[in-house]
Parts: structure tokens; sequence; C-alpha cells
């Protein structure tokens, strides 16, 4: 659950950057290879970093308004890396108040196998 | 009644955007084909999240989800040794198991708060009703 989230976001991220600092040049001057593969690529990206992000942000309790901000910073540059820092520590937060629920027993079952396989 | 505007403005803002790039597509730029299928997506997921914040009972998602699932695994765990221990009734292992399983799985919680304001309330409250 959050790992493929972050998967996704690294994704969106890095190919937005490169889409923005490398491909644009590059078409301004002429060139419009770039732009045509990593456009394309993370457009379809994108949509799956928008499902992910969504069922996320719903299993954190995000509120509506921050939930929005995750969503478009898939198409700010940078913008996913920092969505994905801020949802990291909001998972590892409730991770931990639940383990202090629970007892540690069920916390490092919690934060060990679980969250990968969710 | 914001989220019915915005929606109202963004499917055919989306549709718009659309056909902006079927243009785009067909003088000659293959990148306009690629999000001329892309914006109906968006238009899609708007639909759906629009969907979610008019049907949602506000009492499990956002804030107030999450203090509500806090205070409901709260509780068992605190008062099972003290007060059960007296009169033979040991803390009912079933209903210790669902607390923890609800501590881990927000989803479950989630349900069971659902479950839990049904019994209570036969019309629960969403966004649209307030």
């Amino acid at each position: 659950m959050l790992t493929r989230y972050r998967v996704m976001a690294y994704l969106t991220a890095v190919l937005l950057i490169i889409l923005v600092f490398v491909g644009i040049p590059l078409q301004v001057e002429g060139h419009p290879g770039v732009v045509n593969i990593f456009g394309t690529l993370h457009g379809f990206l994108y949509l799956v970093y928008l499902v992910v992000a969504f069922d996320l942000t719903r299993k954190l309790y995000i509120p509506v308004g921050r939930t929005l901000l995750v969503l478009l910073a898939g198409t700010v540059p940078f913008g996913a890396i920092i969505a994905e820092r801020k949802l990291t520590s909001e998972y590892s937060k409730q991770t931990r108040a639940a383990r202090a629920v629970t007892g540690p027993d069920m916390g490092t079952e919690t934060s060990g196998t679980a969250p990968e396989q969710a | 009644m914001l989220a019915h505007l915005a929606l109202v403005v963004w499917v055919p803002g989306c549709a718009v955007a659309c056909w902006w790039q079927v243009g785009v597509g067909l003088s000659g730029d293959s990148l306009g084909w690629i999000y001329s299928v892309m914006w109906p997506c968006f238009a899609v997921f708007g639909t759906i999240f629009w969907w979610h914040f008019v049907h949602d009972d506000p009492d499990t998602v956002g804030r107030r989800g999450l203090r509500r699932l806090q205070e409901a695994a709260a509780p068992p765990t605190v008062e099972q040794p003290g007060s059960q221990g007296h009169d033979g009734a040991a803390p009912d292992p079933g209903e210790l198991a669902l607390a923890r399983a609800e501590a881990e799985d927000p989803e479950l919680a989630e349900y069971n708060a659902y479950l839990a304001a049904l019994s209570r309330d036969p019309r629960p409250s969403t966004w649209r009703s307030r």
C-alpha cells in the first residue's frame, strides 16, 4: 500500500523532472523526441499514480484538501517527492500509534510484513 | 455544493481539453492523441473523487475518521485487565482480537465504525446532507 505509492511517486516525479528540465529545452531547440517519449510515459504513469495515491490517502485518513494537493503533486516538478515524504511520515506516525495501542507483539507485525503486502 | 460546482466545471473542462488535444493530434503532433485519451480519464477520476466526497460518512474519513478510529481502538485494551478480572468473565478473546485487527487494518475499523453508526442511526450522515 505504502510501497506501491512510493514507487509511483518517484517514477512520476523523475519522469516529470526529465520532461520539464531536459525534454522541454530540447523541444524548444527543435528535438521533440524526449518530450514525446517521456510525455507519454508520464501521462499514463500519472493515471496509475492518481489511483494509488487516492487509495493511500483514504487509508491514512488524509483530509480532502490535502488529498487534492497529493493528487496534483504528480503534475508539479518535485511535487510528488514532497508528497511522498509527507505521506510516508504520516504512515509511520499512524503505525507507531497503532503499535502503542495493540502492544509490541502486534506492532512488529504491523511495521514488518503488513505494509508491503497491503 | 462547492463539490457539485467543481464537477460541473471539471468535466466539461476535460471535454474541451480533450477536443483541443484532438486538434493537436490532427495537426500532426502524435502526443496530442495520447493526451486526448488522457483527458477523459481525468474526467472519470474527477467524477469518482466527487462521488466519494458526496457519499462518504464524514465520521469515517479524514481527521474525524482517524480520531474515531483511535477512540475505538484505545478503550478495550485499557479496560481489559482491571475491570473484568474479578467475576470470572475473562476478557473475551474474540473482542480482543477484533480490537487488535481494527487497529491494524484501518479499513476494517472504518467498516466496523460504519456498522456501529448504522445501528445507532439508520441513516448515516453524509457530506451531502450537511
